[in-house]
């Protein structure tokens, strides 16, 4: 892994939709590492990432943007600063069906400041529609308290165009 | 001498209507010509609202007081397919067009003309970021048939499907609507079940007829939080917008600045009013965003450009 060569990242617990959101984002098919689940398969998520989901974007003068989901499981924590060398920015994506959306976000905030602690940031909040009573506002009193004023969008990972909307989400929003 | 009628950014077959009405309005003892825009003096200007080059023209006609008329894509027309009902028809459009010419006195030069489906600024849209009464908390919005929740307290719409909340979004440019401050009952929870994101469905209905909105007041405004935007793609100008208000600008600075029209921005600030999101000066954001140190900002340039922010919308 070239730490010089520029990467975005994307990190979120599992079943939050990062493999889905690279595979919209690259020009390519992602490298997967998925495997089977043992446990807690759904009829939506019959797989899960077992390392970390690679992908490539080439710009128009050809300089190559990696793409990497960092996995979510807990055992696999010590490569995120390994992965995330380099990184432009992260996209902090969220399983509305998860709930205690705050609490995750504060987490997975904290887990990328450690690391590098001035990286652009924004949220991507999976599934809000199939959740009765989803609310944004606990999300946004995190960030509010957190002094920290960045996107939070919620969209569908597998449209194309709402994946990418949030990379320009967080590409303008760290554009001086 | 013939009135001269100029016209910029038609459709070839929207040119072609235009022209037989023209030409039809000497039954009328209008002798008119019609000619593409020039930059020259003219009774009327007739542009297509849905095109770049006709939004300039308007622009243009308007700073030197001429009179404009708009001809923008009509209701129940999905923007993505085309799919619509039928436009004016020849003999409608003489008989508008007959109307606009006689009438010094309905509008003022450097306005745009009204048509009878043009609503007043007391629409819901713009009442909903102005009214007292509706202008915070969440609000309970009915017009004819429909029946909506627009929840500030968590950014979500509320319908009872999504050819509801399509249909409301087609016509929160009218006046007429009832909004008033309620949440929906645990019973009425169970209807309405299909759910969207607020900040992207008002975004969406100001920018289908942003020619119905007023000027935005020349204030300085923040936005408290980020739109949630998700489900906008096509709009990359409001990602601009938000940027911009984050650390707080006025509607001038932003169209300086991001390059932007006047009414896209407009419509943007209606928007995000209405959502219940832009606040005045007097409450400054905590902290402001902090730009990115130390990236390569000609690589973001072009990762940005790539992702096309380069475009206005």
């Amino acid at each position: 892994m070239d730490p010089a060569t520029p990467k975005l990242v994307l990190a979120g617990p599992v079943g939050a939709g990062k493999t889905t959101a690279i595979r919209s984002i690259a020009d390519g098919d992602p490298v997967s590492t998925e495997a089977p689940l043992t446990v807690g398969a759904t009829l939506d998520k019959l797989t899960t990432t077992v390392a970390f989901d690679f992908a490539t974007i080439v710009l128009d003068d050809g300089t190559p943007v990696l793409i990497y989901g960092l996995p979510g499981q807990e055992h696999f924590a010590f490569m995120r600063s390994i992965v995330m060398q380099g990184a432009l920015g992260a996209l902090i994506l969220l399983n509305a069906r998860d709930g205690h959306l705050d609490t995750q976000a504060e987490y997975w905030l904290d887990a990328l400041r450690e690391v590098d602690p001035i990286l652009g940031v924004v949220i991507g909040i999976t599934h809000s529609e199939c959740v009765p009573g989803f609310s944004l506002a606990p999300v946004r009193a995190l960030l509010r308290r957190r002094g920290e004023p960045i996107p939070v969008f919620t969209f569908d990972a597998r449209v194309r165009e709402q994946a990418q909307h949030l990379v320009r989400a967080l590409l303008i929003s760290v554009l001086p | 001498m013939p009135t001269l009628i100029r016209h910029a950014g038609l459709r070839p077959e929207q040119e072609q209507r235009l022209r037989f009405a023209v030409a039809a309005l000497s039954a009328s003892g209008i002798q008119a010509s019609l000619d593409h825009w020039d930059g020259t003096r003219c009774k009327l200007v007739v542009v297509n609202l849905d095109d770049g080059h006709g939004r300039k023209v308007r622009e243009i006609a308007q700073r030197r007081g001429l009179r404009v008329v708009g001809w923008a894509q009509p209701e129940g027309t999905d923007g993505h397919t085309g799919n619509g009902r039928n436009d004016l028809g020849v003999a409608d459009l003489t008989r508008w067009l007959e109307s606009q010419l006689r009438s010094e006195a309905d509008v003022q030069p450097g306005m745009m003309a009204t048509s009878p489906s043009m609503p007043a600024s007391n629409s819901g849209l713009v009442r909903l970021a102005q009214d007292p009464a509706c202008v915070e908390g969440d609000i309970e919005a009915r017009l004819g048939g429909r029946h909506l929740y627009l929840l500030r307290s968590s950014g979500r719409v509320l319908t009872s499907s999504l050819s509801d909340q399509m249909a409301a979004r087609d016509r929160l440019h009218e006046a007429g609507w009832s909004l008033r401050q309620a949440t929906p009952s645990v019973q009425e929870l169970g209807t309405f079940e299909y759910s969207g994101s607020l900040d992207a469905w008002l975004l969406s209905a100001a920018l289908r007829k942003p020619e119905a909105l007023p000027a935005f007041p020349e204030k300085l405004c923040f936005l408290e939080h980020w739109p949630d935007l998700g489900a906008s793609p096509d709009a990359i100008g409001a990602l601009k917008v938000a940027r911009a208000l984050g650390s707080g600008a006025t509607p001038s600075s932003i169209v300086a600045r991001h390059v932007l029209d006047p009414w896209y921005v407009a419509a943007c600030l209606w928007a995000f009013a209405a959502a219940g999101l832009l606040r005045a000066r007097s409450m400054l954001p905590k902290t402001e965003p902090t730009p990115e140190q130390g990236r390569p900002a000609r690589l973001l340039n072009k990762l940005a450009s790539y992702f096309g922010l380069g475009r206005q919308a």
